[in-house]
């Protein structure tokens, strides 16, 4: 339950397994959803090369307008980098995601990844992009008229299911 | 900079007190777990979490992950781990609860190992074996209070099993009773093996068998004729492994017998052993079977093979090490064919549908994900245990409960508005308390999505075979009979929203096959084939304007599907032959009705020049395309329109337009013919029309007849059903077939005397109009009201029955969308 312009927006938050083998799921997961966090480990590079198969997943299996944030993981282990922060930056411009580092170890911007994604939403239902009549795509309106997005995705980018889970 | 110093304390400190070795640490803190055994040998009725259990397998699992960052090969504490089966006494533990509390820890510990590692520790057999065993004490039938730490287990056995796809082969689990005796021995042999040859040797690298793949096929294949093969590997076993005469004894009393291998690892438990034993019996059978098979379906020489290879590999083991997956691999190289399992069961999938009826619904959906990633394993023969196992009955059946479950009293117009999927939690919909039977209506299409989302996901066989066992049990069984009983407008909606959730193919083609039958032949006049379409069909002419109305609906969420079945049985197998078309008129006429046939006429002439414009129909974009607008747009008369601007029929365009990109996209792939023409162009063909069209055997089908009957209705028919009916004929307009297209949007086409056309139909509804409508400056201002409530938004409040007039309005529209649609087609043709 997080508050964004004195509205009270309540996330539902679903931890995908990173795993190739666990797409049949992540697939069935992503109908319905509003939002899905991207999340790549910054002390593996392969972490980083996979995303384009998941993102590719993402929009294939996916309303069209969904917000999908970048996260690099494991900021706190910045000796063990592997891939630069300004490699996210670029990955993220290219794609149109907003990018983050966080740091599921610390907590560090790992509340502000989630708000931000909310907030994210919720600009495109006040922009009309999503019509909150239509169930679809994953934002039910509560009883006092707050918009609720049930859709938030983490999809862990070939991160091991168990890191994945610390971050939410 | 300061872990290098760090480092450089630390080594100092080691050099002058050398820490414990982190194997006396393992072996430590296992001794202590065991003390409480020793301690307690009488009294262990303690709760796990008031013993120091937890802690100490804590302390374990730490140390067995620290050593896999630590070295690139497996460690000491592992070999520790797999050398003295500490799992395999983990399992009895578990399976006896003792004490209380210590399944949860046990399937805590073995996941989190099991999931972290990074070794594909499954194939091990002192893994493999008591894995199993815990996984047959899951069963959520009945509840079980663990079953969520149940669940997990349970899925990350399923994520291992996706991760090294190899290890299905130890999931499964072969039925084999008589083997029983047989598999003991084996499992001895190699236990004994193991203890002589198994060094925990630094010379493990990658190509260890260990962690090779254990092939499959070979484990899980099982040959059907058992006994007759069971004799023949006996004796030969006798051959080859002299010594297990002992062990043969023991086989006879199987429980005992592995209670005797145990108390080579520890004693004190035993006395709990329970009846869970038999999945590890049957582990090991599997592996009697893999190679029993081969040898069966190779053949003698082959046998020889194998014989020599056995004995290769006691020689090996001096050397090295042994493990059954070193000879599986090697043999690998033998197996020429693999043959078909009779049967196969597997036991993590039998576990987890156990769970599928669980009233929790986060284990539900965790059991939900497990068979979905099982389902969809790229293993031929493991998507073929699937298939055969009781998982498709067990999904229907639920689906069927659950459609069951739905109150007979929800209202029917609820249900459209119902949008669930099966892993998402939607509280809006089983929560709140939107209508009545609000949660039974959410709980059962959240099913639905699951099967559908289940068929999309799996391997072809199993995907086939659930879609089958639903549209059996499920649509014929069930649905088809209740398509009679009171609560038929329910049932229908039901359907129809069924139909409009469905997004895997498969299913689609069977739920096509309830539909509309499997048949592919036309119909004959009055003969029914197909009983459900039947029955839609009279249902469409019942009383009932909701059932009239449901009905509709659910034939245009068919004809939405755009499935190529439902499209050629409701309607192009009665069109495709053109019998509706009069040659001889076409002949006489020429000039009368369109230059778009001489045109084709010239066009098949030069028939050479295929390759021009072959993209683009003549059919749907006929020159004389203004001409068959007008026809539509002058059907009504001018009194009795009250839109005053007639070319208004263009703001219907850019939703056909929309509409017609996704119609071709989605019929591109259904093979169509381009053009309509005659099926047999020959001269023969010209003189013979009489005999077969003229004698009036053009039927139309059951469908077109039902719904030209119902356009010749508009004039005493609801609203509702007058927009219903419409909206279908649009759509179905819409498709880009020739015949469809020329039979229902070209007026100027000639057609056999006494055939009803859509625009004939039309022509008469619009006499009965004029001649019911009084000219009356009067009725025109009716008509107008009419048309304001009916576009407009304003609600006045209901006036009196005016289906005339509302009538006359959806007709006047009717004849816009008609022609908006032929602009389109002919927009999209050229």
């Amino acid at each position: 339950m997080i508050t964004i312009d004195s509205k009270q927006i309540k996330l539902q938050i679903w931890d995908t397994a990173g795993q190739e083998a666990f797409r049949s799921i992540t697939r069935s997961y992503y109908r319905g959803a509003a939002g899905a966090l991207l999340v790549y480990d910054i002390t593996r590079r392969e972490t980083f090369n996979h995303l384009t198969t998941w993102l590719e997943d993402a929009r294939q299996h996916s309303n069209s307008n969904m917000v999908i944030m970048l996260i690099g993981n494991k900021s706190d282990l910045d000796s063990r980098r592997e891939v630069r922060r300004e490699e996210g930056e670029a990955f993220a411009r290219e794609h149109g995601l907003v990018f983050m580092e966080t740091s599921a170890k610390t907590a560090a911007n790992v509340e502000e990844a989630f708000i931000n994604t909310a907030k994210e939403i919720y600009e495109k239902i006040q922009e009309g992009v999503f019509d909150i009549n239509n169930e679809a795509n994953g934002i039910k309106i509560g009883p006092q008229h707050s918009p609720t997005s049930p859709g938030g995705l983490a999809g862990t980018g070939g991160q091991g299911s168990a890191q994945g889970g610390g971050c939410c | 900079m300061i872990s290098g110093i760090q480092n450089a304390l630390k080594n100092a400190i080691d050099v002058i007190a050398p820490p414990a070795t982190p194997l006396q640490d393992f072996t430590y803190h296992w001794k202590q777990l065991m003390n409480f055994y020793v301690s307690h040998l009488t009294d262990c009725k303690v709760p796990v979490q008031n013993t120091n259990i937890p802690r100490h397998l804590d302390v374990l699992l730490e140390i067995l992950l620290q050593e896999e960052k630590e070295v690139n090969e497996p460690g000491p504490c592992l070999e520790y781990l797999l050398q003295h089966k500490l799992l395999d006494l983990l399992a009895t533990l578990a399976s006896a609860e003792t004490p209380p509390g210590m399944r949860t820890v046990c399937l805590v510990f073995l996941r989190k190992l099991l999931g972290r590692s990074k070794y594909p520790l499954l194939h091990h057999a002192s893994i493999y074996a008591p894995i199993q065993r815990l996984v047959a004490l899951c069963n959520g039938n009945p509840p079980s209070p663990i079953e969520s730490e149940e669940v997990q287990f349970l899925l990350t056995i399923c994520f291992l099993v996706c991760k090294y796809p190899h290890v299905t082969s130890i999931i499964n689990d072969a039925p084999i009773v008589q083997t029983t005796s047989n598999s003991i021995k084996k499992e001895n042999e190699k236990t004994e093996i193991q203890k002589v040859t198994y060094v925990p040797t630094r010379r493990r690298n990658n190509s260890n068998p260990l962690f090779e793949p254990l092939d499959t096929q070979a484990v899980t294949l099982i040959n059907p004729n058992l006994f007759d093969k069971e004799q023949r590997r006996l004796l030969r076993s006798n051959r080859s492994f002299k010594t297990t005469a002992s062990s043969q004894g023991s086989s006879r009393r199987s429980n005992e017998s592995i209670s005797s291998r145990e108390e080579s690892v520890s004693s004190s438990p035993l006395a709990q052993k329970s009846v869970c034993d038999s999945p590890s019996i049957d582990t090991k059978s599997n592996e009697q079977w893999k190679e029993k098979r081969q040898e069966d379906s190779s053949g003698n020489k082959i046998d020889e093979h194998l014989q020599n290879l056995r004995d290769l590999r006691l020689d090996t083991d001096c050397n090295a090490y042994d493990d059954a997956s070193y000879v599986a691999v090697d043999n690998q190289s033998l197996k020429s064919s693999p043959c078909i399992p009779e049967k196969s069961k597997c036991l993590l999938l039998d576990a987890l549908m156990s769970y599928l009826n669980s009233a929790d619904n986060t284990v539900r959906i965790r059991a939900c994900e497990g068979i979905m990633v099982l389902a969809s394993l790229d293993d031929p023969s493991f998507a073929q245990t699937v298939a055969r196992s009781e998982l498709p009955s067990i999904v229907t059946i639920r689906l069927e409960n659950l459609f069951n479950a739905i109150p007979a009293h929800v209202d029917h117009l609820d249900i459209y508005n119902v949008d669930v999927t099966w892993g998402l939690d939607s509280p809006l919909w089983t929560k709140e308390k939107k209508f009545p039977g609000c949660r039974q209506v959410a709980a059962f299409f959240m099913w639905f999505d699951y099967c559908d989302q289940l068929i999309r996901e799996a391997q072809t066989e199993f995907a086939e075979t659930l879609a089958r066992t639903i549209r059996v049990m499920f649509f014929e069984r069930i649905v088809t009979s209740a398509l009679v009983d009171h609560h038929v407008v329910l049932i229908t909606a039901l359907v129809t929203k069924c139909l409009k959730e469905i997004t895997s193919p498969i299913l689609c083609t069977e739920v096509s096959y309830w539909l509309v039958g499997q048949d592919r032949d036309p119909e004959i006049p009055n003969v029914w084939t197909s009983p459900v379409l039947h029955r839609l069909i009279e249902n469409c002419f019942t009383d009932s304007n909701d059932l009239t109305v449901e009905t509709l609906k659910l034939f245009e969420e068919a004809i939405d599907k755009r499935n190529e079945h439902i499209l050629h049985c409701l309607i192009l197998i009665y069109l495709s032959t053109r019998a509706y078309y009069d040659n001889t008129a076409a002949d006489s006429a020429i000039a009368s009705w369109s230059d778009e046939e001489d045109e084709r006429e010239k066009e098949k002439k030069g028939f050479l020049d295929l390759s021009y414009e072959q993209n683009h129909s003549r059919t749907l974009a006929p020159s004389n395309i203004h001409r068959v607008i007008n026809c539509f747009l002058s059907l009504m008369p001018r009194y009795l329109q009250t839109d005053c601007d007639v070319n208004n029929y263009e703001k219907y365009m850019p939703a056909w337009e929309r509409q017609y990109s996704l119609v071709l996209s989605d019929c591109a792939l259904m093979a169509w013919p381009l053009e309509a023409v005659m099926v047999d162009d020959s001269a023969s063909s010209d003189s013979r029309p009489e005999a077969d069209h003229c004698s009036g055997r053009f039927y139309m089908g059951p469908f077109l007849s039902m719904l030209f009957d119902k356009i010749s209705n508009m004039p005493r028919q609801t609203y509702e059903v007058n927009l219903e009916v419409t909206g279908l004929i649009s759509r179905l307009a819409l498709l880009p077939h020739p015949y469809l297209h020329e039979f229902m949007l070209n007026p100027l086409l000639p057609l056999l005397p006494g055939t009803k056309s859509l625009f004939l139909c039309l022509q008469k509804v619009i006499k009965q109009l004029v001649s019911e409508i009084p000219k009356t400056a009067e009725s025109k201002t009716m008509l107008k009201e009419t048309r304001l409530k009916l576009l407009g938004d304003c609600s006045q409040e209901e006036e009196k029955e005016n289906i005339l007039y509302e009538s006359a309005i959806v007709t006047e529209e009717f004849c816009k969308d008609l022609a908006a649609i032929a602009y389109v087609k002919y927009h999209h043709s050229i």
